[in-house]
């Protein structure tokens, strides 16, 4: 089982601040206009802060970390309060919406096995 | 390395469509000027070149966890791998992927390294290496469904590569490591494209592909840049490699009787395999 953290890597620890300030906003947002409103209101969206961090990343085309919420079979490392209907759609597989694919024209331009050879070749 | 970055800077100026860079691992040391400044060079020259990623292998461990954290702070580009964890509780010590969106299309890359890639001496947190196919299982199905383009950077070897692609079906390409193989074409696993080049930055790989909406490979095809003085240093990356090397200046050699070995021991054993042999499990 893999915790979806990591420890040497800065982008990561970036985004799990981003996701734990997004929980915590949403739970003092939610106490502010009524425990059930806002409850009601955020059921649809069983992981809304890793969505909004994803997209916070994209936009200054920073790389995404492991927030996407069922990369691993293991439980999420989560200091979110989670309701229980937020609780039970984390453990579904599918929680993330299927969008459909699109055809892909790519070019990869790739290295290895580069041992900090800095010249003449590398 | 200011032969490569001029060699993608030609790449990418007549060819404005999708265009990653990246590398599959053991990078960051080996040669003088790169060890002694614990992979800082490479790290600066691959941030220039505009790198998309890196996976983790053995020669980047080899610099010590608290350097290869400054590495990757400095870096303007991912250290991936998804299957190195801490030993005690398995927590993750790098980012296992990344995805990036470029061109009106999401792309996921993974990282994947070796069972090797934590038996080096700097290494003060205990690690092990998870079982790749494994963690590509646990890590692809969820994935794909948010990307057009699925990616492994794996520093696993190509026949684990072959390997990987037969077990765990939704990855588009597997750029590939380790052993070094020199592959004129990509293999093909299922509608898994597999590729790898060479070892030493001596060449520069190129594979242009094409993925219908299905995931099915309609077009694949792989160059093999094989960086001689035809491409010129760039003057940008020249100017970080003569600074690094007035940083940590090499000592005068000495020959010794395996100077003469070295050549005939690097064809045997550690040069570029011109023989592809990707295995899918069977």
């Amino acid at each position: 089982m893999i915790r979806q953290e990591c420890l040497l890597s800065r982008p990561c620890r970036q985004a799990k601040g981003i996701r734990l300030w997004l929980a915590a906003s949403l739970l003092i947002g939610s106490l502010l206009s009524g425990c059930g409103k806002g409850k009601a209101e955020a059921e649809p969206t069983p992981t809304p802060s890793a969505a909004v961090a994803a997209r916070s990343s994209e936009a200054q085309n920073t790389p995404l970390g492991p927030e996407l919420p069922t990369a691993t079979p293991s439980p999420q490392p989560t200091t979110e309060p989670a309701t229980p209907s937020q609780a039970a759609a984390t453990e579904e597989p599918t929680a993330p919406a299927t969008r459909a694919r699109q055809p892909v024209q790519v070019t990869i331009l790739h290295t290895n096995d580069v041992y900090g050879e800095i010249e003449p070749c590398g | 390395m200011a032969r490569r970055a001029t060699a993608i800077k030609q790449e990418l100026e007549k060819n404005d469509g999708l265009v990653l860079i990246l590398d599959a691992g053991s990078t960051l040391v080996g040669a003088w000027e790169a060890s002694k400044s614990l992979g800082q060079v490479v790290v600066e020259s691959m941030s220039l070149m505009g790198y998309d990623a890196m996976t983790v292998g053995r020669m980047d461990l080899a610099i010590g966890d608290e350097a290869i954290a400054e590495r990757q702070a400095e870096a303007s580009f991912p250290f991936l791998s998804a299957n190195i964890v801490r030993a005690d509780d398995d927590a993750l010590l790098f980012q296992p992927y990344v995805i990036l969106e470029r061109k009106d299309r999401r792309i996921g890359i993974i990282g994947l390294s070796e069972a090797e890639a934590v038996a080096v001496p700097l290494l003060k947190v205990r690690a092990k290496v998870l079982d790749p196919v494994e963690v590509a299982q646990a890590l692809v199905p969820s994935l794909r469904q948010e990307v057009d383009l699925l990616i492994v950077l794996s520093h696993l070897g190509l026949e684990a590569d072959g390997q990987l692609a037969a077990a765990v079906p939704g990855i588009d390409i597997i750029v590939g490591g380790n052993t070094r193989q020199l592959m004129r074409q990509p293999e093909r696993v299922g509608n898994t494209l597999i590729i790898q080049q060479g070892y030493r930055g001596e060449w520069l790989g190129v594979l242009r592909a094409t993925f219908d909406a299905e995931g099915v490979p309609t077009e694949s095809v792989a160059e093999l840049i094989t960086l001689t003085d035809a491409y010129a240093d760039d003057p940008q990356l020249a100017a970080v490699v003569e600074k690094y090397k007035e940083l940590y200046p090499q000592p005068t050699p000495v020959p010794t009787p395996e100077d003469t070995a070295t050549p005939a021991a690097e064809e045997q054993g550690e040069g570029a395999n011109p023989t592809p042999t990707a295995k899918p499990a069977t």
